[in-house]
């Protein structure tokens, strides 16, 4: 092990882990009532996740895309010697977590205002909610940690 | 800094701002609402919101009196203008790969609009001198 992950750190790479997995559980379910005629059965429940073109996607997993983004940064940074740039654009990396962090909350909360018509929010939409906010957190601590556990500080 | 003459990467970014705000109360898809409509909103409705800030940051720092803070939770305006114009394109692209019936005029100008963000932020930069480019 290169270093030990700082609290931050420790909060974006369980986040980012959390909303990728959970990109694959049911972002949306559809129920309907059961009826059966004979022995063929309509109706019942369907599940969506992330990845289906029901829940919007490609834009339901651009969350998930930031977490992994966002993971991946503290894990090499963490457990590698692997050199990224230290700025991305002119931004830091503590400020290009900011930004992801907070974009993966923006879009999971306006999917969670959007009008769903007849379908519900599955176990996998709660689950990438919560883990948006704990990458928008993630972002805030790492924003207040000491530079060296988070790379160069902000312009 | 003239108050009364925007530079070529403000104007841009002002009449994008104006076109991305127009084309999301146009059809996104064909038989869809537009980006303020049930169903799209307000995930959407993200896109005229960042021009539109984009845009009226600059409309209000030209053409008013007003002080803005140098800085907004630690970011530069630069790098505000950047990142939403960013963040502009990747989302209208995801929203023209969304499965749909045909694309409506709304979701087209709102792209052609988020380029046009991207550019004039990133034309803002090197007018500026940010060295974020270069």
């Amino acid at each position: 092990m290169k270093h030990k992950p700082t609290p931050a750190g420790i909060v974006i790479l369980v986040s980012g882990f959390v909303i990728v997995i959970a990109s694959f559980f049911a972002f949306y379910t559809f129920k309907t009532p059961q009826l059966t005629f004979g022995s063929t059965r309509v109706g019942g429940t369907a599940s969506f996740n992330a990845w289906d073109k029901v829940s919007l996607f490609p834009v339901s997993i651009l969350p998930a895309i930031c977490g992994l983004l966002m993971g991946t940064r503290v894990a090499t940074l963490t457990w590698s010697d692997l050199r990224i740039a230290d700025r991305v654009l002119g931004l830091a990396w503590q400020q290009l977590h900011l930004v992801l962090g907070f974009q993966a909350a923006i879009v999971m909360i306006a999917f969670l205002i959007r009008d769903n018509s007849a379908l519900s929010f599955g176990f996998g939409f709660w689950l990438m909610l919560v883990a948006s906010i704990g990458l928008a957190v993630g972002a805030v601590m790492l924003n207040r940690e000491p530079a060296t556990a988070t790379g160069p500080a902000a312009a | 800094m003239n108050k009364s003459q925007p530079t070529t990467a403000e104007l841009t970014i002002m009449i994008a701002g104006a076109a991305m705000l127009i084309g999301s109360f146009l059809g996104f898809y064909e038989h869809t609402a537009s980006a303020w409509g049930t169903g799209l909103f307000p995930i959407a409705t993200l896109l005229p919101i960042y021009g539109v800030v984009m845009a009226a940051q600059i409309a209000v720092a030209r053409f008013t009196q007003v002080q803005l803070p140098p800085r907004v939770a630690g970011f530069t305006w630069e790098q505000v203008h950047a990142i939403l114009g960013l963040l502009a394109v990747i989302l209208a692209v995801l929203f023209l790969a969304v499965d749909n019936a045909g694309l409506g005029a709304g979701i087209v100008i709102d792209f052609l609009a988020a380029i046009g963000l991207a550019v004039g932020a990133f034309r803002l930069q090197q007018e500026r001198n940010t060295g974020m480019i270069g």
